[in-house]
């Protein structure tokens, strides 16, 4: 007989702590060197680039961020959206019609993650109560009203769209030059994207794998299933929008095609490809497809077909996305080298 | 001490009532055994106590204070722990890491976004050992038997620490193997907890006998006879509720 008798309540597993009073028993540094790594990584290819493909990188680094906000959603709380470019465009458009403020350009992204934040939780409180389906179509509509909402209010300039977004100075370093931007850029997406992977490794983010799995279940053991999803939405709705103003100081240009159903789409498309089930296939998935539409398909007109066609191909053939079939493959080898 | 109380309560979902007029208290540290041919409303009762059906009519009380709108997450905070019919667990994760989460969320920590969860300590060793687990703590949990998945359910509800625990059907659809163990284990439990009130759904008349102190049988979603397992058993109604249900007629007998 040896059922679980528990005297008092042990909240400090035993065992070493950097941080004294902090409840881990071993500090988790993969939030610190995976994004070390991909800035490393996306650094290097960088500096060994043409400045064609220089450019296309610099947009796809800014959209492995985007992608992994969806993830947020998608792929660590089960929460699907068809309406994530509209968070995207907010954060863009609000630097856009804010560029005339004298702030610093961290001040911008700043302000666009908080617009898209206060737009995210405005959007998830209406759909609080909505089963999976249903909260999908609502994300849906709010897209294409933001979407049409460009065309309709004369300040958003319709498919004009708003011009000359500065990129500003940190330190008194100028970012126009490209590659200075490029130092800018990258950093900030790998400060982001480790703290999203803290976020992701934490008590709440494992809940939010709880909820994905079962919210029956979640809810039955005391996870408060509504609020983490709310909170899972706001976050991903900010760190998009912070996205969108990143591009926005990129591009120095907002158009409406930023939060088009088109685009809310292509995000979901670049996830998939990457594969949702692990933290950094969605990034790897937008670089890979940035480069892939512009390299192979660049110049031929039904190139968002064809694209279109193959992704299907493997998403049905390999739904775990690349970065589960290079996990599969590694796990193939390393059984081969035993039985031999 | 009273630790779950009934009173009135009455659900539909929109037709005929599923659960009509029952009342029931249970006192703390006992161990109660709803009993009663299917579509007899045990289940829906069930969801009742649990929260993840709200009464349409009467109220819940735990521990004197009403919780008929308290909801599932709330009473898992307050002591209430429960398994499914059919076990429900995450499926992704491995059977240590269910119990980590179970665990965790009666603790709250899903508030915190920064640091990473604790280490799996004495808690969930003890549940494994308890469920006799122990060897599968690191295997999917989508690759278990269907008895270990009921195992890992009560585990889980173990790492909770529960003041009442809602076990729906423990031990159906085990190997005979397994049912012996199960009430060993819920036997085990009840010496070493003796303030835990357990609720029991059963079929298995096995189960109802080795654990129960009272057994509740149900029929049309009311209440049709309580009293000491001998009692039930022996009453002519019991054999009426039962023979008059041909699917039930096995498992009463």
């Amino acid at each position: 007989m040896s059922a679980p008798v528990r005297t008092a309540p042990r909240r400090i597993a035993a065992g070493p702590s950097i941080l004294p009073g902090v409840a881990s028993a071993r500090f988790d540094l993969r939030p610190v060197y995976e994004p070390l790594i991909f800035l490393v990584l996306t650094s290097a290819a960088y500096f060994a680039m043409p400045p064609n493909m220089q450019y296309i990188l610099g947009i796809a680094v800014i959209y492995a961020l985007l992608t992994t906000s969806l993830s947020v959603l998608f792929g660590w709380t089960g929460t699907y959206t068809f309406g994530h470019a509209a968070f995207f465009g907010m954060g863009a458009y609000a630097a856009a019609l804010l560029k005339d403020q004298a702030w610093g350009p961290l001040t911008f992204l700043g302000v666009s993650a908080a617009v898209a934040a206060v737009a995210a939780v405005v959007i998830g409180l209406i759909g609080r109560r909505l089963a999976k389906v249903e909260f999908a179509m609502l994300t849906m509509i709010v897209g294409q009203i933001a979407y049409l909402l460009t065309f309709r209010v004369p300040e958003l300039e319709g498919d004009n769209g708003i011009y000359g977004i500065p990129r500003g100075e940190i330190a008194g370093v100028d970012l126009a030059p490209p590659e200075t931007f490029w130092w800018y850029s990258v950093i900030v997406v790998a400060v982001v994207m480790g703290l999203l992977r803290r976020i992701n490794l934490s008590s709440f983010g494992e809940s939010l794998s709880a909820i994905r799995d079962d919210p029956v279940k979640a809810a039955a053991i005391g996870i408060p299933v509504n609020a983490l999803r709310l909170a899972a939405f706001t976050l991903a709705g900010a760190v998009a929008g912070l996205a969108g103003g990143l591009f926005a100081q990129q591009g120095s240009i907002v158009t409406p095609s930023t939060l088009s159903f088109t685009f809310s789409g292509q995000i979901i498309i670049m996830a998939l490809l990457g594969g949702m089930t692990r933290f950094w296939g969605p990034a790897v998935g937008a670089i890979l497809f940035q480069f892939i539409n512009a390299l192979v398909f660049g110049n031929t007109p039904h190139a968002t077909l064809v694209l279109g066609a193959i992704l299907l191909a493997v998403v049905l053939v390999f739904p775990s996305g690349v970065l589960g079939v290079l996990s599969r493959l590694r796990g193939l080898l390393s059984r081969g080298r035993r039985t031999r | 001490m009273i630790a779950l109380e009934l009173r009135n309560v009455h659900k539909h979902y929109g037709g005929p009532p599923v659960v009509q007029d029952v009342s029931l208290t249970i006192e703390r540290g006992r161990t109660v055994a709803v009993i009663g041919p299917n579509g007899a409303g045990k289940t829906t009762l069930f969801g009742v106590m649990a929260g993840e059906h709200r009464a349409t009519g009467g109220s819940l009380l735990l521990f004197g204070k009403d919780a008929t709108r308290a909801g599932a997450k709330r009473l898992a905070h307050l002591g209430v722990a429960r398994t499914f019919q059919v076990a429900r667990y995450f499926l992704e994760k491995t059977v240590e890491q269910n119990l980590v989460i179970a665990r965790d969320a009666r603790r709250s920590r899903y508030r915190n976004p920064v640091s990473r969860a604790p280490r799996p300590g004495d808690t969930i060793t003890a549940a494994l050992d308890a469920v006799g687990l122990q060897d599968r703590r690191h295997q999917p949990s989508s690759t278990l038997s269907h008895g270990d998945r009921k195992s890992l359910e009560i585990a889980m509800a173990l790492t909770q620490d529960p003041a009442v625990l809602l076990l729906d059907e423990p031990t159906a659809g085990m190997g005979a193997e397994d049912i012996p163990r199960t009430i060993r284990l819920l036997k085990g439990l009840r010496e070493s907890r003796p303030d835990l009130t357990v609720v029991i759904t059963a079929h298995d008349m096995e189960v109802v006998f080795a654990l129960a102190d009272r057994v509740v049988l149900m029929a049309g979603g009311k209440v049709a006879l309580e009293g000491s397992p001998a009692a039930v058993r022996d009453d002519p109604l019991t054999r009426e509720i039962y023979l008059g249900d041909s699917y039930e007629g096995g498992s009463a007998a």
